[in-house]
């Protein structure tokens, strides 16, 4: 307040900070100030004046109307609401990303977590053509190309890329196969009666494929686990891998393994589904039974028409024989031998209910012919042969 | 409380500062944006897309100038845009005019007194350029200092000193009888006063 204002203009006191202050909020000691400048210098007071005068127009000039009270508060209300809403519908939008964010998580891991899509076995080996009308073993392979092979002991075996070789030759049909790599491609082997099979899997699993019997397998495996199909009788030597374990499926049961030697006997025609582990671990599951775990020298059986399931030490040896060309029995009904024998050289042959009750122990040497090793089991059982055009007739006769 | 002391507690998260600041600024705010355009409810509305704005970003906002400098900015830039979205204005125009509607029947001139003097207080603003209006407005009835008016107007001080002195000059020069006028009103009144 010592600046010394002589001389001032309206101009400059309207750009001096001090003045203006002092004519919005004028206090007593600023009111007096100016007030004793306007007496002391009156061409001081008329700037002042004038200076004060402009403001006060300009001011009264640009004045506008307060907001009404009752104005305020609503305004007030509004912005508090649409914060509100903001809020609500920022939650919203987190909602919406985390949903979006759970939805892709799942989208991406679902084809993990789910189990892979069940192959349809039945459908698979409905679709196959009879094994009676080929009395050649059929390979099949995905493109519905097919290889005849006419020999009774047959090998067929994959490498680790898949391409199959058949009697050590390999067969250049199955290039056609690579067109698309990610799609399982479902081989199958069919053994007809009188025929056997060695094949050996991608991962060199060996499988002894009995007569009379259908193996559906994949050309390479891929996924977390390697699995096959079973119509009939199949010994099987698992190449073992934990991180991939091994499926057997039959019509009824699941053979679960990681790797070890078993046969599996499922023909669709026989009531009783047989797993007989010869060494390792298996775990055994039929339709809607518990699973169970087998040991060595095990069998398993499941009967389609009790649906019961059972576990009863038997010889291993005995159970799987065959694949060695001869078949060794203990306690056998006869029965059974000749549904085996009739499979094993495709002719059938009959017996009468006396006959197939009669139990017997023993071994067959497959190798020889059927009627000599009809012949030898005469010998041995009170048994007489008999043909009839194609069937061979068994009848019961005491032994001498 | 000091403004940027509730401006800080609001931006920490205080609801009551907030509210208080609403308060505070609300009158000042609304009649600044009625020298921009009559609207009362467009005025309203960006007043409200103010508040709901800082109130969004309260976290993150940063404010250089006085708290009040920096509401006026925001609502001008928020009735500027509504105003040339509504194209009431060309767009072409990059500001609105100060006070632009102004007019001798101006409903906002309550007090019948001051009638007559209309014409004359009306000839003497005319001579003012809408932008020599509003740093006299800052000035004048928002007293805000100058650093943020040069802000405010994008002008450095000098240029800010110049544009009020040419004002000023403008109106004695065009207006002297009228400080004449306006003067003995003044000292009638002074004299009423005492």
């Amino acid at each position: 307040m010592n600046k010394n204002y002589t001389g001032y203009t309206a101009e400059q006191l309207l750009n001096d900070d001090f003045f203006i202050h002092s004519e919005l909020h004028p206090t007593e000691e600023t009111r007096f100030f100016w007030l004793d400048l306007e007496r002391t210098d009156l061409s001081l007071a008329k700037e002042i004046r004038m200076a004060r005068m402009l403001m006060n127009r300009f001011r009264q000039d640009v004045s506008r109307p307060l907001l009404p009270a009752s104005e305020v508060s609503d305004l007030w209300n509004k912005i508090q609401r649409e914060n509100q809403q903001k809020k609500r519908f920022q939650l919203f939008w987190y909602g919406v990303a985390a949903a979006v964010a759970a939805i892709l998580v799942l989208a991406l891991t679902i084809p993990y977590l789910l189990p892979e899509k069940e192959i349809d076995y039945q459908t698979i080996i409905a679709d196959l053509p009879a094994e009676k009308e080929q009395d050649e073993v059929q390979l099949v392979f995905s493109n519905e190309e097919k290889v005849l092979i006419s020999e009774a002991e047959s090998q067929i075996s994959y490498d680790e890329k898949g391409e199959v070789r058949v009697n050590s030759e390999s067969i250049r049909k199955q290039s056609v196969q690579h067109k698309n790599e990610d799609e399982v491609q479902l081989n199958k082997l069919i053994v007809p009666a009188g025929k056997r099979s060695f094949l050996t899997l991608s991962d060199g699993t060996k499988l002894w494929v009995n007569s009379s019997t259908k193996v559906v397998y994949p050309h390479l495996f891929k996924g977390d686990k390697r699995e096959i199909y079973v119509d009939g009788e199949v010994y099987l030597e698992v190449t073992r891998n934990p991180d991939k374990p091994f499926y057997v499926k039959t019509g009824q049961m699941s053979v679960r393994v990681l790797g070890t030697s078993f046969n599996v006997c499922a023909y669709p025609e026989d009531n009783q589904q047989q797993v007989v582990l010869v060494n390792g671990k298996v775990e055994v599951q039929s339709q809607a039974h518990t699973a169970e775990v087998l040991a060595p020298n095990e069998l398993y059986e499941y009967d389609k028409q009790t649906e019961e399931t059972s576990i009863k030490e038997v010889d291993a040896t005995d159970y799987i024989s065959w694949k060695n060309g001869y078949y060794q029995f203990a306690g056998q009904q006869l029965s059974v031998l000749f549904k085996r024998l009739s499979r094993y050289y495709a002719v059938s042959i009959v017996c009468d209910e006396k006959v197939g009750a009669l139990n017997c122990s023993g071994k067959l040497d497959l190798t020889e012919q059927v009627d000599d090793v009809l012949e030898n089991l005469s010998k041995a059982a009170p048994i007489k042969v008999e043909h009839d055009h194609e069937q061979i007739i068994i009848k019961y006769e005491p032994l001498n | 409380m000091e403004p940027i002391e509730k401006w800080n507690r609001f931006m920490a998260g205080d609801d009551k500062a907030y509210a208080s600041l609403y308060e505070e600024y609300v009158q000042d705010l609304y009649q600044y944006g009625l020298c921009f355009t009559l609207d009362t409810e467009l005025v309203k509305d960006c007043i409200q897309d103010l508040f709901v704005y800082l109130y969004a970003n309260r976290s993150h906002l940063e404010v250089s100038c006085q708290v009040k400098t920096y509401l006026l900015v925001s609502l001008k830039h928020n009735i500027c845009r509504s105003l040339l979205r509504s194209q009431k204005y060309d767009s072409i125009e990059e500001e609105i005019p100060f006070l632009a509607e102004m007019s001798v029947e101006d409903q906002f001139i309550e007090d019948e007194s001051l009638h007559n003097e209309t014409h004359q207080v009306q000839k003497m603003l005319s001579v003012l350029t809408p932008r020599q209006k509003e740093i006299m407005y800052y000035r004048f009835v928002q007293e805000l200092p100058m650093e943020d008016i040069c802000r405010l107007m994008d002008l450095n001080y000098q240029s800010a000193q110049n544009l009020i002195q040419r004002s000023l000059k403008k109106i004695r020069e065009a207006c002297g009888d009228l400080f004449l006028f306006l003067c003995f009103v003044c000292l009638e009144k002074f004299f009423i006063d005492f």
